[in-house]
């Protein structure tokens, strides 16, 4: 009996580390797919930024996020032990590893919202703050019952199994707030108000980061069973019908709104598809998380215009994908709850759930922006915008080789 | 380059330039132009003259406003199927190829590199969007103080703007000045225009400028 438990505890360690591993990849993903939508001027500086929130948010997460989220909750609002985690138990440290790439996803979901035009300090200490308070609060709330006590959202019975919300609703509000303090790229709306097509410079790298994102989603939900259990098969499954359906989704939106029918587009679909069941591939069927993520991909497309119709401008399509795809998830893990379908009673409570993530999250990075750019600034300079930020923030160029005939050249 | 190496096309236009010239110069400059326009010029965009206008005006020291001479040019390109007379051949070749290889003694290399960047910029502009440049203009103008650019320098770079390229722009500026009065026109036309474009002038601009002698000595990238 003891051999087995103890078998059960390997096998499980085996899968969180794999499934960690995925979700890292996930990092991966987001640098080609942001870099990729971004112009060849920017290449580098995105891809800085993905790299850096991935090792800001470890640390951040493993100082003081670790403790907020998951440390012991009496009032249902934050952790208030387990900072600076030494001595965990061995399931523990897989737990700690496997939440501390969750906690990096919700960071870097910004940085794409903001690219091309948002200085590099600035945003690391964003990063920071997003990481350290915003992510893991939110957390606790949701999910904060792994030592002692229970989230607020916990207990009204709010389903998020990986976290729709409190990972990609969470970061698609802080990338809300980021580019209403921002402002538009330069160029990106016509004196008239008309928002112009800005292209990014490898599409081939947008699809390769969305197919390595859509793997990593494997791991990110399959993984946050926290168990090697005979559950991951569907979850897995649903995960992945969603992500089919999103792109679908995205594309019958674009037909029938008469928008041509973009790569980019389709694959922030199968994004917003993946993000749109992630709360709740483990309690629905096959057949509704095919129509949550069909319907998050047309989220997906009304979201963006919605967005530049408020003269908005968010780069890789963050804000649509994770912020609203997210918030339509976690609303559809109640409506299609299997064995309770369109109960209202959950619906309400999923409805809380969201909108606390909002009122938490966009407001606070709203404020943290905006002193950020206040402090040390946020705002790219209009002469580093036109240099790109490659060669102003970091004296570097993406494609020496290749952009010998553009307008910068680098350093002369 | 011979006669007998063009093709009718090339010759055709070269008439046409020739004649538009020979309206408003004597024939000598006529000639001198119009073997510039050959060397320099005819693989380039027909109708984009500012470029050539700044770089025959400099070169011949012609007296003639610009404008003039390229409405001149202008008649004579939409007015192929006139009469029209044949080039003349050069007087004195070899001592033309000579005085148009000698470095001016008026400007410097970043000044004819800025010049005919500018000069290329403005013409695809215009050519791409003729209400947006004017708009272009009107913003850079409005502006101009944020430059640097001060006293007679500012009062230059106003009369280049509003008279249409009509006049060469200054040679005094320096490198920080060029970089402020080329970035006014950057952000000008990323509103008007959009990015996307924006970036496709300039790097159309930007190699056809780097094929000037002058590129070798100052890089136009330096401006940006």
């Amino acid at each position: 009996m003891a051999d087995n438990a103890q078998l059960k505890t390997e096998v499980d360690t085996v899968w969180v580390i794999t499934a960690a591993a995925l979700v890292f990849f996930m990092q991966a993903g987001f640098a080609l797919l942001e870099s990729g939508m971004s112009r060849s001027k920017n290449a580098v500086n995105v891809v800085m930024k993905n790299y850096m929130d991935v090792c800001i948010g470890s640390i951040i997460f493993w100082m003081i996020g670790y403790g907020l989220m998951f440390g012991d909750n009496a009032t249902g609002f934050f952790g208030i032990t387990h900072f600076f985690p030494q001595s965990l138990s061995d399931m523990g440290y897989s737990f700690l590893l496997f939440q501390t790439m969750f906690a990096a996803t919700a960071v870097t979901i910004a940085s794409g919202a903001m690219a091309e035009r948002t200085r590099y300090h600035g945003y690391l200490l964003g990063a920071l703050l997003v990481s350290g308070i915003i992510y893991p609060v939110y957390g606790s709330w949701v999910w904060g019952s792994y030592y002692d006590g229970q989230g607020w959202l916990a207990a009204l019975g709010f389903i998020d199994f990986a976290g729709s919300t409190v990972v990609h609703s969470i970061g698609g509000w802080v990338a809300l707030a980021g580019i209403i303090v921002l402002g538009p790229r330069l160029g990106k709306f016509s004196t008239s108000g008309k928002p112009r097509d800005i292209p990014g410079h490898n599409l081939t790298l947008v699809a390769l980061g969305g197919l390595i994102l859509w793997l990593g989603w494997f791991g990110f939900n399959g993984g946050s069973t926290v168990a090697a259990d005979t559950s991951i098969g569907l979850i897995v499954l649903n995960t992945h019908l969603s992500a089919a359906a999103g792109a679908v989704g995205a594309i019958a939106m674009l037909l029938l709104t008469r928008q041509p029918v973009l790569l980019t587009q389709s694959i922030n679909g199968s994004i917003g598809g993946l993000v749109g069941i992630t709360a709740g591939c483990a309690t629905m069927e096959p057949l509704y998380a095919m129509l949550t993520g069909f319907i998050a991909g047309m989220v997906v497309v009304a979201g963006a215009r919605i967005l530049e119709f408020f003269k908005l401008d968010d780069v890789v399509g963050a804000v649509s994908v994770h912020g609203f795809a997210g918030a339509w998830g976690t609303m559809a893990a109640g409506i299609f709850l299997k064995g309770n379908m369109f109960n209202v009673e959950q619906m309400f409570v999923q409805f809380i759930g969201v909108a606390a993530g909002f009122l938490w999250a966009f407001p606070l990075a709203l404020l943290m922006y905006y002193v950020i750019d206040k402090l040390i600034g946020l705002r790219a300079s209009s002469l580093d915008e036109q240099r790109g930020l490659d060669y102003a923030e970091h004296y570097e160029i993406g494609y020496p080789e290749f952009q010998t005939e553009l307008v910068h050249k680098g350093k002369e | 380059m011979k006669q007998s190496a063009l093709t009718d096309e090339m010759s055709r236009r070269r008439k046409a330039i020739y004649n538009g010239l020979n309206a408003c110069l004597d024939q000598d400059d006529a000639i001198k132009a119009t073997e510039i326009w050959m060397q320099e010029f005819s693989s380039k965009p027909l109708y984009a003259l500012q470029p050539f206008l700044s770089r025959i005006i400099e070169a011949l020291d012609i007296d003639v406003p610009r404008g003039a001479i390229q409405q001149h040019i202008l008649n004579s390109l939409l007015n192929e199927s006139g009469h029209q007379l044949d080039v003349p051949t050069s007087a004195h070749p070899a001592e033309f190829e000579q005085e148009m290889r000698k470095p001016s003694q008026k400007a410097n290399a970043s000044h004819k590199v800025f010049t005919h960047f500018m000069d290329y910029f403005l013409a695809a502009l215009f050519k791409s969007d003729s209400a947006s440049e004017l708009s272009i203009k009107v913003y850079v103008f409005d502006n101009a103080h944020r430059t640097g650019i001060s006293g007679e320098n500012m009062d230059k770079v106003k009369k280049w703007l509003s008279e249409n390229g009509q006049v060469s722009l200054i040679s005094e500026l320096t490198l920080q000045q060029m970089q402020a009065l080329f970035h006014l026109f950057y952000i000008s036309s990323c509103e008007h225009i959009g990015p996307v474009n924006t970036d496709r002038l300039i790097a159309e601009s930007v190699k056809i400028v780097d094929q000037l002698p002058e590129s070798a000595e100052f890089s136009v990238k330096s401006i940006f």
